[in-house]
């Protein structure tokens, strides 16, 4: 029942039982100039799921999700999605993959507005992209009420939602890299974020969490890695993971 | 007295929109790719060279305010892809050496090609002559560079408020690597800008060889005007550098008029000012472009 791997070379790599990957980050490698950040990590995210990436801050979730995006390209090892390799490519080729980001703390574009943001995103006017939009406004209606508005003057769960909308614009996305996206929100709208993670999923996206949040996270989720600098320390279902008190007390500190 | 003063009040904004044209890119290239383009007076002083001597050679004004800032385009698109984009992500003390070097090298081929002797651009027949306005005799090419200048800086301003382009530079000068990851092609924005800002100096150039003279020294000259033009409006903001480059051109009208000799002075004290009552300038807040 208690499944805690050691580190070791195979990680990642173990759950094939049956699952269809989507995405594969296989050894890689990644380095912020002269420090080395993220070691040997290996894991996978299978079509359709939830899969919680959680660890304590400074951990490297965040590099993982900068890595899979090319922002920070990775030094060693290789990113395959739907069977093509991207790990040397530019974010703007990764994100015609069908990859979207949610960024730590949202990056809106503060000083244009909620519908500039979203006309960013889905790259044009096109006739073709009427729809995505009011699909999009149907989908979040607080951000329909608030199109003019300056996106910087927004409260900070109306701009998760702008973040949210605006990685769902433009070129099909398959996998969504959530970036801790209950930071410095309030429980109540935290529950709001849930909900509209579950049910992008239930939607067919399939989604990569990153969050220091590990109760919310593992509530999601389907299944979980730990990460601790920068390293997979321990990978399984995440149901096990939020059960397993002692795993959840020495690699996240939560009793 | 009073025929003075109208007389430096057209000037000045005439001068003053033409500056504009001048910082709007300087400032754009600055928001956006974070490159203070030294090279930028050299493309301006280019843009004149160039204008005289197509109006020269076909005879025509309105061709060589069409074709000289097309061939400055062309030169900024060449700078930017081959010597810039290498550089980006690195100190930007590189940036300003490397613009720095190529204002030098652009000054050296005027130099070779055309030599040191000033030149000035034919006016058009139909721009020739000047026109009574109240008690003054203004000239009639200037009030055209006025117009010019304004409906240029006019639609540029509307195209950055309302197109998706507009949307895409402000975005970019907030964000790039975000933008990168929506899936726009940031280099290729960072090409469009440049080129686009050494349009606009090349047309103020072939504008104002028509009121000044055209000589290898004029670069260097109005990048040190358009600085303080750019560092008064805020780094970075297109409002700030228009109107920043109004008030600078009429300071420096009102300047000749009373001091002719101490006109830079008072641009330097002006700008020391701004800073101290506003270190970012009147625009330079989080605001973009």
């Amino acid at each position: 029942m208690v499944t805690v791997t050691e580190s070791g070379h195979d990680q990642g790599r173990r759950r094939t039982d049956g699952g269809d990957p989507l995405l594969s980050v296989d050894s890689i490698d990644t380095h912020y100039g002269e420090s080395h950040i993220l070691f040997d990590l290996s894991l996978t995210v299978d079509r359709g799921d939830v899969v919680a990436l959680v660890g304590r801050n400074g951990a490297g979730k965040t590099t993982t999700i900068r890595s899979i995006m090319g922002l920070t390209p990775v030094t060693n090892g290789q990113i395959v999605k739907g069977g093509e390799q991207i790990q040397a490519r530019d974010p703007h080729e990764i994100r015609k993959e069908g990859i979207s980001w949610v960024p730590e703390e949202r990056r809106v574009f503060s000083g244009l507005t909620v519908e500039e943001n979203l006309r960013l995103a889905a790259h044009s006017g096109d006739d073709e992209q009427a729809d995505q939009f009011e699909e999009i406004y149907r989908r979040f209606p607080r951000l329909d009420e608030r199109r003019g508005q300056d996106a910087g003057t927004m409260s900070g769960g109306e701009q998760q939602m702008l973040a949210i909308a605006r990685a769902l614009l433009g070129p099909e996305t398959d996998l969504l890299l959530l970036d801790e996206p209950s930071e410095g929100l309030a429980p109540q709208i935290v529950d709001d974020v849930e909900d509209i993670i579950r049910e992008l999923n239930e939607d067919g996206v399939t989604i990569l969490l990153v969050e220091q949040n590990a109760e919310m996270a593992l509530g999601l989720a389907d299944y979980a890695y730990v990460l601790e600098t920068g390293e997979i320390v321990h990978e399984s279902p995440a149901d096990e993971l939020a059960t397993d008190r002692e795993a959840m007390e020495s690699y996240l500190g939560v009793k | 007295m009073v025929e003075a003063i109208i007389r430096a009040t057209l000037l000045g904004l005439q001068l003053g929109m033409t500056l504009a044209l001048i910082a709007a890119g300087l400032t754009l290239i600055f928001g956006m790719l974070d490159v203070i383009n030294f090279a930028h007076g050299a493309l301006f002083m280019l843009g004149a060279y160039l204008g005289t001597v197509i109006a020269g050679q076909l005879g025509s004004f309105w061709l060589a305010l069409l074709l000289a800032p097309l061939i400055v385009g062309v030169i900024g698109a060449a700078i930017e892809i081959l010597s810039l984009r290498p550089l980006y992500g690195r100190n930007p003390l590189y940036h300003i050496l490397l613009t720095f070097g190529i204002a030098i090298m652009i000054q050296g081929a005027i130099l070779q090609i055309w030599g040191g002797q000033s030149r000035r651009i034919s006016v058009p027949e139909i721009l020739s002559g000047s026109v009574p306005i109240g008690p003054v005799n203004y000239p009639l090419y200037w009030l055209f560079v006025f117009a010019f200048s304004t409906v240029l800086i006019g639609l540029v301003w509307i195209g950055i408020e309302r197109s998706n382009l507009g949307i895409l530079m402000r975005a970019s000068a907030h964000d790039t690597e975000m933008v990168n990851a929506l899936g726009i092609d940031v280099s290729k924005v960072f090409t469009g800008v440049f080129v686009f800002g050494a349009v606009l100096a090349g047309v103020a150039g072939v504008l104002l060889s028509g009121t000044q003279s055209v000589h290898p020294g004029m670069g260097f000259n109005v990048i040190i005007e358009a600085f303080i033009i750019v560092v008064i409006g805020g780094l970075g903001s297109f409002r700030g550098a228009v109107y920043s480059a109004l008030l600078i051109g009429l300071v420096s009208a009102y300047g000749a008029l009373i001091a002719p000799t101490l006109t830079e002075l008072f641009l330097f004290l002006l700008m020391a000012v701004v800073l101290m009552i506003k270190p970012s300038g009147l625009f330079g807040t989080t605001e973009a472009a």
